[in-house]
């Protein structure tokens, strides 16, 4: 098998050195199929490795091309002692996504290949002098070797690019997430007036980019509500006012439904009322995302004995919407209870 | 050959969606600019990269909506109890257009509001790289153009993305290990002035947001370039100076044109061919402008120092010496009165003036 192997390389590379960097990559790319898991491309390089050692090409280029060859032979044996750290670090047999955890040992390497400046390739400052090539020191050389060299490094970035490529959209959804729950934090949390968001974000304040607050003060916050007294089925009418939650607190819960970040909160706080034409009355709000707002007040008015029931506008509003429903329910049970079932 | 990906990040202010291409924003600006050397005529500018505008004034304008709508809900109750005391919140809108609400607000909700600029900076973090991922597939550069208080966002998302470990449990191939942008051009710098001290943060002399040699993980770009106009007030308080950044990729250019009287405006910087010749090769090759051009391009006599519809001298020495002014207020350590002051005075000095 290897003699077969190798036999076959004698064939390849020849076709490899003539070509330019594209027919490299594709017949990686044909060679390999199944480009899923770590040891693949370990092959991948290792082909272009031994390709590297056994291209006549390189030998008919003589001495001036040594140095190049052999700095190219450094920076391919690196890539794969790096990979090579990588599957074993990852039990020997990890698909690409599971290597994407530690890619980048291998992606450092995969920078030097980048051409960072306009000089040409491995002409890196700070890099060793025998370990710069650029594209003047490839022009002085026999083309078969440069445009193997060429093809290789290309190739090598290429197929470098493509392992990494899965890592880069996990982290792209993760940050997809991220962003998610912030927007969830300020169009579905709880609203904060400026002076509420200043003081949750000096008190509470907000440390990870990854998980906004999972909590908040309601502070001084002032809203819209319809206080119903002695309210009933048959009689919701509410009056207009205004409630000031004095100091409350709020709690979050980020869930996930769908790969989709979803936010529940709830809150409670002590509040006074003002409704119109009653007096100013104490009592407790509770809250259940944006659209549950409710609570009970008391009144110290001599006229007053029972407390009152306060709505938010949004949790009135849908009150009032499904109000002749439950009428119209609450009718029909009773001719049914009247009618003995019949 | 493959596209160079260009990332550009505004200002304060409100910024539609055509803020980047727009007749007078810093895309058209830059391609009127490149046709002017021998490079460009054959393949405008628009062939070799590819523009991507990056945006974070929506989240701002959501939550000034969002004061603004529960204010109005309180103010417009029959009988008012809290009587005027909503009103400067209820008129928040867009409508009212102030310098206020459209500029400065923006700088007090991310220096001020912990929560907000956490906000802003995962909204922006999850727009660069979906902007970036297309050319780190491809094996494509990114580079990255930014803006004054875009700077400071930028810079912040950049430390954050070029930083963490791990983002949301996976981990991060945009770490500096990884990923790194080809060039950072700054314009009108505040990254230090608005710096804070947030636990994942870092000063902007420190962060990674430097540039170094591909295999440096403390670095993030192979290249730095910083442009001031001299008598911008925005960028002086607290100026961007470093003194340890590699000179061999690091360049701080001052500038020294008036050609309109907002100095500050980012297309009034990319004018300049001492700002546009070194963006245009960096994301281009180094030869695309010889220094022939080069010094033909920043001769007096081609790009005079004041021009443009600013022609009046007078208009000039009034402009300079008032902004002169607003630097010496500032002074170096402003507080954030002082700061919101002398830039609601800026706009004003340039409104009178223009």
């Amino acid at each position: 098998m290897k003699t077969l192997r190798a036999f076959l390389l004698l064939f390849a590379l020849p076709v490899l050195a003539q070509n330019a960097s594209e027919p490299s990559f594709d017949r990686l790319k044909e060679r390999f199929p199944d480009r899923s898991r770590t040891a693949t491309y370990i092959a991948i390089f290792d082909d272009l490795h031994q390709g590297l050692k056994n291209n006549p090409a390189w030998d008919a280029a003589g001495a001036p091309a040594a140095r190049i060859r052999e700095a190219l032979d450094k920076q391919l044996g690196a890539v794969i002692d790096e990979l090579a750290a990588v599957n074993a670090s990852l039990g020997g047999d990890a698909s690409a996504d599971e290597a994407s955890t530690e890619f980048l040992v291998a992606d450092r390497t995969t920078e030097r290949f980048r051409e960072d400046t306009v000089s040409g390739w491995f002409d890196q400052p700070g890099q060793p002098a025998e370990q710069h090539v650029t594209d003047a020191h490839l022009a002085a050389i026999d083309t078969a070797a440069a445009d193997d060299f060429r093809a290789r490094t290309d190739a090598a970035n290429r197929a470098l690019k493509e392992f990494g490529s899965h890592a880069i959209a996990d982290t792209r959804a993760a940050i997809e997430k991220i962003n998610a729950k912030w927007e969830l934090f300020l169009n579905k949390g709880p609203s904060q007036f400026p002076w509420e968001s200043l003081i949750n974000g000096y008190i509470i304040g907000a440390e990870s980019i990854e998980q906004p607050p999972t909590h908040q003060w309601i502070v001084a916050h002032p809203l819209p509500i319809f206080e119903l007294s002695n309210p009933s089925i048959e009689n919701l009418e509410g009056a207009q006012g205004l409630a000031i939650e004095v100091l409350g607190h709020a709690f979050y819960r980020f869930s996930e439904s769908n790969k989709t970040p979803r936010l529940k909160w709830f809150g409670a706080s002590a509040m006074i009322a003002m409704s119109e034409g009653r007096q100013p009355s104490w009592g407790i709000m509770g809250h259940y995302n944006r659209t549950y707002t409710a609570g009970v007040v008391w009144s110290d008015a001599e006229d007053v004995s029972d407390p009152s029931l306060v709505l938010g506008v949004d949790l009135y509003q849908l009150v009032q919407k499904r109000a002749p429903e439950y009428r119209d329910r609450l009718r029909r049970l009773g001719a049914f209870a009247k009618g003995g079932g019949n | 050959m493959a596209k160079h990906r260009l990332l550009l990040m505004h200002g304060i202010g409100l910024h539609g969606d055509d803020w980047v291409s727009g007749e007078q924003g810093p895309v058209e600006t830059l391609k009127r600019a490149a046709k002017r050397y021998k490079f460009f005529q054959n393949k405008p500018l628009e062939e070799h990269v590819e523009f991507v505008p990056l945006s974070y004034d929506s989240v701002f304008q959501s939550i000034i909506a969002q004061w603004q709508a529960d204010a109005s809900a309180v103010t417009s109750l029959p009988g008012n109890t809290l009587g005027g005391s909503l009103d400067w919140l209820a008129g928040a809108t867009e409508d009212e257009q102030t310098f206020w609400w459209t500029h400065v607000a923006d700088v007090a909700l991310y220096r001020c509001f912990p929560t907000y600029r956490q906000a802003v900076r995962a909204h922006v973090m999850d727009d660069l790289t979906a902007a970036a991922q297309p050319a780190v597939d491809a094996g494509d550069n990114v580079s990255v153009i930014a803006h004054s208080m875009g700077t400071s966002v930028l810079h912040d998302v950049l430390h954050l993305v070029g930083s963490k470990e791990t983002l949301g449990g996976v981990p991060n191939a945009f770490r500096a290990r990884n990923f790194r942008l080809t060039n950072i051009i700054m314009l009108a710098n505040v990254s230090r002035l608005l710096q804070t001290q947030d636990a994942e943060m870092k000063p902007a002399y420190t962060s990674i947001v430097r540039p170094g040699r591909l295999a440096d993980a403390e670095s993030y770009c192979s290249r730095y370039l910083n442009f001031r106009h001299e008598a911008d007030p925005i960028p002086f308080p607290r100026m961007f100076e470093p003194v340890d950044f590699d000179p061999q990729r690091y360049s701080n250019i001052v500038i020294r044109h008036y050609w309109q009287a907002n100095v500050h405006d980012v297309s009034h910087y990319l004018l300049n061919p001492r700002v546009h010749i070194p963006i245009l090769r960096a994301v281009t090759r180094q030869s695309a402008i010889s220094v022939d051009e080069e010094k033909a391009a920043v001769n007096p006599d081609n790009f005079p120092q004041i021009g443009g519809d600013f022609g009046l001298v007078q208009k000039v020495a009034t402009l300079a010496e008032r902004l002169a002014a607003l630097q010496r207020r500032l002074g170096e350590n402003p507080s954030p009165a002082v700061m919101t002051q002398a830039f609601t005075q800026y706009a004003t000095a340039v409104r009178e003036i223009a």
